[in-house]
C-alpha cells in the first residue's frame, strides 16, 4: 500500500482524514443503536450523533437540520430527488455533461411519460445560461446540472441557473458530486432546490454515504417506504421530513464518521483545497504541456474544478490507466459513467481522469508526469 | 408532586432539535420515547419540568415541530 498513489480522487477520496477513520472506529464500538428506534440510552445517544451530523451538514450547505436527509450515495440521493419531483406529463432540462446518476434516471422517466431536453454546455457560461432558458417550456418541472463535471472538471454556471429556476418557479436539482467540498456552495444564496451530492467524495466520509439537501420548498415523492421509528401506526408514510425519505435502519457509523469529513474540510475550508488541488493540476498540465502525444481536455478562460482528461496518442486511455497502474498511480479511465460528456467532447473512447486530492504533493504529480512522458 | 409537561414530536431529529433549542436558552428538557403508543404509533416525547406554556410558545414561534402538549402530574 506504501507505493499507491490516489490520483482517482473523483471517484472517492483516498486516503481519508485520521479523524474521519477515527470516528468510524468509535462509531462502531460505542454508538451501538438504532438511531429514532428506541428510547433507550444506546439509541439516544446514537440518534444524537447522526443529529450532529445533519446540523453540521445543514450549517455547511445553509439548510435546516430536518431537511437533511442521508442517502447511500449522491446517485441515490439524485434518484429521490429527480423521481420524487417530476410527475408524468412533466418536462426536466439536463446539461450535456450530465453523469449517467441524472442521465439514467432522465431515459428511465421518458419511458413513463415525463419529456427531456438536453442544454449544451459551452466554454462561454452566457451561452450555457440561454441554452438552460430557450428550453424551458410551461410544464418543466426541474432543471437538474452538475456543479462540475466529473469527466472535463468544467465548472457549470449553477448560480445563474438557480437564479433562472427561481425567476420560473422551477425547482433546480444541484448535482454536487464534483462540486461539495472544493466550491463554496449554499442552498438559499445560491438558490438551489435541491442538493445531491456523495459523502466519500470532496467531504472525505466513507464509501456508503451520501447526502439529499432540500430547502423544504418542494415536496418530494418517497420511493422507498417503510420503517422509521416514527408515526408507527398509521400505514401512510410520514409526509416530513427526513421521515419521509430515510425508511430503514441508517449507516449510523458512515453518517457520524462524514460529520468529521465536513468539519476537515470546513477547517481547511473549500477555497484553501480547491487552490491546492488546482495548483497540483495546473502542475500536471505545464508538466505535459510540451509533450507532443498527450492530450488535454481543456479550453482557455473556462474555470476547472480539480480534474484533467487526458489521454496519449494512439493509446486506449485503459491501456495508458493501466500501465500507470504499474507504478501504483491509480487513475481511472474510460467514460466515467459519463457518455453525455463523452459524446459532447468528442472522446467516445474515453480518457484517462487526473484528480488530486487534499493529500498529493507536487512530488508525486512530478513522479506521475515524467512516467507519462515515458510511456 | 413535580409538575411535567409532556411534548410528543413528530420525529427523533425533531425532538432533539426541539431539545438543543430549548436547553441553549436555559430550559432544561429530557428525550423519552411515550410511555403509551399513541394514536399515530410509536413517538418520542420531550420533557420539561413545570408549566410548559412559555416552552410551547418558543417551540411555535421559532418554527419548531410538535405534537400534543400533556400537562403530566408525576411523583
Amino acid at each position: 500500500m506504501n507505493n499507491i498513489i490516489n490520483f482517482d480522487n473523483a471517484a472517492t477520496t483516498f486516503p481519508k482524514p485520521p479523524e474521519v477513520r477515527a470516528a468510524m472506529m468509535h462509531a462502531l464500538n460505542k454508538c451501538g443503536g438504532n438511531a429514532g428506534r428506541g428510547g433507550h440510552k444506546l439509541s439516544i445517544m446514537t440518534s444524537e450523533a447522526v443529529f450532529d451530523s445533519r446540523q453540521t451538514a445543514a450549517d455547511f450547505f445553509g439548510a435546516q437540520p430536518e431537511n437533511v436527509i442521508f442517502t447511500l450515495n449522491c446517485t441515490h440521493a439524485l434518484n429521490l430527488a429527480i423521481q420524487g419531483i417530476i410527475p408524468r406529463g412533466g418536462h426536466v432540462i439536463i446539461s450535456s455533461m450530465e453523469h449517467n446518476s441524472v442521465a439514467r434516471v432522465v431515459y428511465a422517466l421518458r419511458k413513463q411519460g415525463v419529456s427531456a431536453s438536453i442544454a449544451d454546455v459551452s466554454p462561454d457560461d452566457s451561452v450555457t445560461i440561454s441554452n438552460f432558458k430557450r428550453l424551458i417550456k410551461r410544464n418543466t418541472a426541474a432543471i437538474v446540472c452538475t456543479a462540475a463535471s466529473n469527466v472535463t472538471g468544467q465548472i457549470l454556471p449553477f448560480r445563474e441557473i438557480g437564479r433562472l429556476c427561481s425567476e420560473n418557479g422551477i425547482c433546480f436539482i444541484l448535482d454536487g458530486a464534483q462540486g461539495c467540498g472544493i466550491l463554496d456552495i449554499d442552498l438559499e444564496r445560491d438558490n438551489i432546490n435541491i442538493l445531491c451530492t456523495a459523502g466519500h467524495k470532496g467531504l472525505y466520509g466513507p464509501p456508503g454515504t451520501g447526502m439529499l439537501i432540500s430547502d423544504g420548498s418542494f415536496t418530494l415523492r418517497p420511493l422507498i417506504q417503510g420503517g422509521t421509528g416514527s408515526s408507527s401506526m398509521d400505514l401512510e408514510q410520514p409526509d416530513f421530513l427526513p421521515d419521509s425519505l430515510e425508511s430503514g435502519t441508517l449507516n449510523t457509523c458512515g453518517i457520524i464518521a462524514l460529520k468529521k469529513g465536513i468539519d476537515f474540510v470546513r477547517k481547511k475550508t473549500c477555497r484553501e483545497i480547491y487552490r491546492h488541488e488546482d495548483e497540483l493540476c495546473r502542475l500536471f498540465i505545464s508538466q505535459l504541456k510540451d509533450c507532443d502525444k498527450v492530450k488535454i481536455y481543456r479550453t482557455q478562460g473556462v474555470k476547472y474544478a480539480p480534474i484533467v482528461s487526458f489521454t496519449i496518442e494512439g493509446e486506449a486511455p485503459e491501456e495508458t490507466a493501466a500501465k500507470l497502474s504499474k507504478y501504483g498511480f491509480c487513475l481511472r479511465a474510460g467514460l466515467h459513467c459519463a457518455p453525455l460528456a463523452h459524446k459532447a467532447m468528442g472522446t467516445e473512447e474515453g480518457t484517462v481522469r487526473f484528480a488530486p486530492s487534499v493529500f498529493n504533493n507536487r512530488a508525486q504529480v512530478i513522479r506521475l508526469c515524467n512516467i507519462v512522458k515515458s510511456l | 408532586m413535580t409538575d411535567k409537561t409532556v411534548i410528543t414530536m413528530p420525529s427523533i431529529t425533531a425532538a432533539i432539535k426541539a431539545q438543543r433549542f430549548l436547553r441553549a436558552r436555559g430550559t432544561a428538557c429530557e428525550i423519552q420515547r411515550a410511555a403509551k403508543v399513541s394514536k399515530a404509533g410509536c413517538t418520542h416525547v420531550i420533557i420539561v419540568n413545570g408549566d410548559a406554556k412559555s416552552t410551547v410558545r418558543m417551540l411555535r414561534e421559532n418554527g419548531l415541530k410538535y405534537g400534543i402538549v400533556i400537562q403530566d402530574a408525576n411523583e
